[in-house]
């Protein structure tokens, strides 16, 4: 497999494999020229191998989220016609460390691609204000649930349970 | 032969349960016991299928009791394994019968976890058969048939396309799994031991609670790529404001009833932050209807809490934020 000739696209695999099953086929209908290489979990390896519009599959070696400082050098080291990131909503909303992730990728273009199967470019400046914006929501979310969390502390603590 | 019972939840999908139980019909392995479960629908489900299917059993409960019908059906199964489906879900036409292949393999096989794919996998599989028909002599035709029905729609001979760069270390993690209720088989006699699906619950992370239970009783869960279901729904339904309500109570309800401490603190912290986090991010007021939901009856959830055992919490793989996901 001579992967210097030939034009490849990268499909992070973020969500299930059911939907996957429909994001496939879209992907080789976009790009009908380009290898398809998926990158997913290790759990993951074996049922994307199985689909016959993949040409390769590239395991994440790590057991969390998918993370732009943990690319796999099988990634980094390559120079992509395409990534193309999915989504399991219509927003992206959640997959804000999927979609910095494809923007870490050594690429030519960068896609999104959502629940109905739209698929948008990812901008780098969108990134960039969701990043501020979600540290704002992510701040006011730790003071709303610790004031919510201590008095449940101490009601679950105080409520008379068999057997612990 | 092992009878194998096969329990199905309808509600109101007469077409797709209909189909599904066609594609039962085909199953390679027999003696199967079909029940299904009408959780009260008002099209005429029940009328089809005890017109055209007599040799399966109906259970009408009368009114929607979400997943607690499952246990209906569950009671009155009498095989050694179960098959759980959803109403617009079927197995491949093999896959029952790998299915008791491997529980016979491994007595500590609690439940066969299906690879559940979308229903168009099984349009491209049936295809792909129908041209192979058409090509084949009528001498080739049966080794041709038989080669594709054990493996459906997939190509096993796959193993090049492992990336070579990490192709040495792809073991498979070592975490403790759920399953997915749209396609998995059950030991009749562990499901006794440690009962049904949470009624409590109604709809969603039902299959989890469960899981807990199971490992917890020493039983393993086990993911086989090769049995594979297929499944109608399309995930479009989980954009429905129900879904994320019912996700996010029962998630606050999975950890209070199986988590020890210290995880049952963090873990409510946790999901209290992203309760907050997404109902701003989304602009959706459901996550915290959810939590509010879920701490109303608090006391109920607490009367059925059974912590499970150390090795279990720390393992247990529960995707806690992708349940935020679904919505918007």
């Amino acid at each position: 497999m001579n992967k210097e000739n030939k034009k490849w696209c990268l499909l992070i695999r973020s969500v299930p494999f059911q939907q996957l099953d429909k994001i496939v086929p879209k992907v080789k209908e976009k790009f009908p020229e380009v290898q398809l290489a998926v990158l997913t979990h290790r759990h993951g390896v074996e049922m994307a191998s199985k689909y016959q519009e993949v040409d390769e599959v590239i395991p994440y070696l790590e057991t969390g989220s998918f993370d732009r400082s943990r690319l796999p050098e099988a990634v980094r080291s390559r120079s992509w016609d395409a990534v193309i990131a999915p989504v399991a909503n219509e927003s992206g909303s959640g997959f804000h460390n999927v979609l910095h992730c494809a923007l870490a990728v050594p690429a030519k273009q960068h896609w999104m691609v959502n629940l109905p199967g739209e698929m948008t470019p990812i901008q780098s400046s969108k990134i960039l204000w969701q990043t501020l914006r979600n540290g704002f929501y992510a701040f006011v979310a730790v003071l709303a649930a610790s004031v919510l969390w201590l008095p449940w502390v101490v009601a679950f603590s105080l409520y008379p349970r068999r057997g612990e | 032969m092992d009878i194998v019972s096969v329990v199905i939840l309808n509600w109101n999908r007469r077409n797709d349960l209909r189909e599904g139980l066609i594609r039962l019909r085909e199953q390679s392995y027999q003696p199967l016991e079909i029940i299904v479960v009408d959780n009260g629908s008002t099209d005429d489900s029940v009328e089809m299928v005890k017109r055209d299917f007599p040799e399966v059993h109906v259970i009408e409960t009368g009114e929607n009791l979400g997943v607690e019908a499952y246990n209906r059906g569950f009671l009155h199964a009498t095989g050694e394994y179960i098959v759980i489906l959803d109403d617009d879900s079927f197995p491949a036409v093999d896959a029952i019968g790998k299915m008791v292949e491997q529980f016979r393999r491994d007595p500590q096989l609690g439940v066969v976890a299906f690879d559940v794919r979308s229903y168009g996998q099984f349009e491209e599989w049936q295809r792909k058969r129908h041209e192979d028909i058409s090509k084949t002599t009528q001498a080739k035709i049966s080794k041709s048939l038989q080669e594709k029905l054990s493996v459906p729609e997939c190509d096993m001979s796959n193993k090049e396309k492992l990336s070579t760069s990490a192709s040495d270390d792809t073991e498979p993690v070592e975490y403790y799994m759920s399953f997915n209720g749209a396609g998995a088989g059950i030991r009749r006699e562990l499901l006794n031991r440690v009962g049904g699906y949470p009624g409590e619950f109604f709809l969603y992370m039902n299959e989890t609670d469960l899981a807990f239970r199971i490992w917890n009783a020493g039983y393993k869960i086990k993911f086989f790529p090769d049995i594979v279901a297929y499944h109608k729904a399309s995930p479009t339904n989980r954009q429905s404001w129900r879904a994320p309500l019912y996700y996010t109570r029962n998630l606050f309800w999975l950890v209070w009833k199986h988590q020890p401490a210290p995880y049952v603190f963090t873990l409510t912290f946790q999901l209290l932050y992203y309760c907050f986090y997404f109902a701003m991010e989304q602009k959706a007021s459901v996550y915290l209807k959810a939590a509010w939901a879920a701490f109303r009856q608090m006391g109920m959830i607490l009367e059925l809490r059974k912590p499970v055992q150390d090795h279990v919490a720390r393992n247990m793989r529960v995707p806690y934020r992708v349940n935020f996901t679904f919505y918007r």
